[in-house]
């Protein structure tokens, strides 16, 4: 996950508010794509309410451990 | 039946429910905190009635509850009111709401509490972090030194110091993805403090964590489960950009990272932290220093498990599924 992460450059008034912990803030790109805004519905019916983002059908999106 | 609160793209909570389909037949209700349900609740002093879409059911019915992830899970049962005449009477009737929200909110969690087994913080967030490094002494752990200031002179006399400092969050830090509208992941780590840290910074900061940086032999994720600790070591401190914070993963070459045996009188102190601090569950993070020292860092009741369980052997995910369904009749 890391070797696609890039600084995110913050305009000097956003930068000057932060503590010094959040003042390096990365950015990932490829963490969500279109697919993975897709919500599916877990296929055994006695779980109800048993949605989750994907990337893929069956391949839960945060499976990736940040 | 068991109740499972969590947030839709959490895949260790789909891991669990899997293991308790493997294992049993027990019904699974999941509720999933940024979803909106169609929901009719009726709540008196030791009872609730629920119906959430078309599932209804009553305390009675509930054996376990897992509190993973979120606050409260029932989002919209109070309506924005705006009064158009009056924006302090719009201003003073939406914080009375947000209290009544509040109100019910714990009593819900109290009812569970005192009618069936509950498995996470009912608080559902991270505990102050700096009162727990103050728990952690108070219990006889290590702490890395640390302070919290406003004054670009502090940092100063910081980096002119013997010692090596880290600048973190005080709570979880930056932890973002943005599904609607840039699509991206954000994250803040552990930042070395260098002189370049100060570039931009006036006199006066917003209020800012320093913390002694401890050089490590290896670092300890810890998952607890009641009086169960699972251990692992991860070598982060040979590769430069894991050295700080090994959640900068290193994807060519990842950390190594085995099951680790605790010391028991350290088992003993976590086992006191987590009663004090009201936790059957959680991650705690550690450091083992090159005199096999040992520091405690934080403790997350709602961490990530998921990547350690698989990497070393631990079927976190199980274990849960199992102490869940141990009230099940």
């Amino acid at each position: 996950m890391s070797s696609d992460l890039k600084p995110l450059s913050l305009p000097p008034l956003m930068t000057e508010r932060l503590p010094l912990g959040y003042r390096r803030i990365f950015v990932s790109d490829d963490i969500l794509d279109d697919e993975a805004t897709e919500r599916l519905t877990f296929e055994q019916s006695k779980y109800r309410h048993a949605s989750t983002h994907v990337r893929r059908p069956l391949k839960p999106i945060s499976k990736v451990e940040l | 039946m068991i109740l499972i609160f969590s947030r839709a793209g959490d895949s260790s909570t789909l891991d669990v429910m899997r293991w308790i389909n493997h294992l049993s037949n027990v019904k699974v209700v999941r509720i999933n905190a940024d979803q909106t349900y169609s929901v009719d609740l009726t709540l008196s002093e030791d009872d609730f009635h629920l119906r959430v879409d078309d599932d209804a059911f009553c305390l009675a019915d509930v054996s376990s509850a897992w509190l993973r992830k979120g606050n409260f899970w029932f989002r919209g049962l109070f309506s924005p009111v705006v009064a158009p005449w009056s924006s302090a009477l719009s201003s003073h009737l939406s914080h009375r709401l947000q209290r009544e929200d509040r109100n019910l909110r714990d009593h819900f969690h109290y009812l569970l509490q005192k009618r069936c087994a509950v498995l996470g913080s009912a608080t559902g967030s991270t505990p102050n972090k700096l009162i727990v490094l103050e728990h952690a002494r108070e219990i006889g752990l290590r702490t890395p030194p640390f302070s919290v200031s406003t004054s670009r002179q502090h940092v100063q006399r910081l980096l002119e110091s013997d010692c090596t400092y880290v600048s973190k969050a005080m709570s979880d830090g930056l932890y973002l993805f943005d599904t609607r509208e840039s699509k991206a992941g954000y994250f803040t780590y552990t930042e070395a403090l260098e002189p370049r840290s100060l570039v931009g910074v006036g006199e006066r900061m917003a209020p800012s964590f320093f913390q002694c940086y401890i050089e490590k032999k290896f670092e300890l994720r810890i998952f607890f489960l009641d009086r169960m600790f699972l251990a692992i070591a991860i070598f982060s401190q040979a590769d430069d950009q894991t050295r700080v914070d090994y959640r900068r993963y290193n994807m060519e070459k990842p950390n190594r990272v085995i099951p680790f045996r605790l010391p028991q009188e350290i088992v003993h102190k976590l086992s006191l932290l987590s009663d004090k601090l009201g936790l059957n569950t959680g991650s705690i993070d550690m450091i083992v220093d090159q005199e096999d020292q040992y520091y405690f860092l934080e403790v997350n009741p709602v961490g990530q498990f998921a990547g350690h369980s698989e990497s070393c052997n631990l079927s976190i995910e199980r274990l849960i599924a199992e102490r869940l369904l141990a009230h099940e009749q």
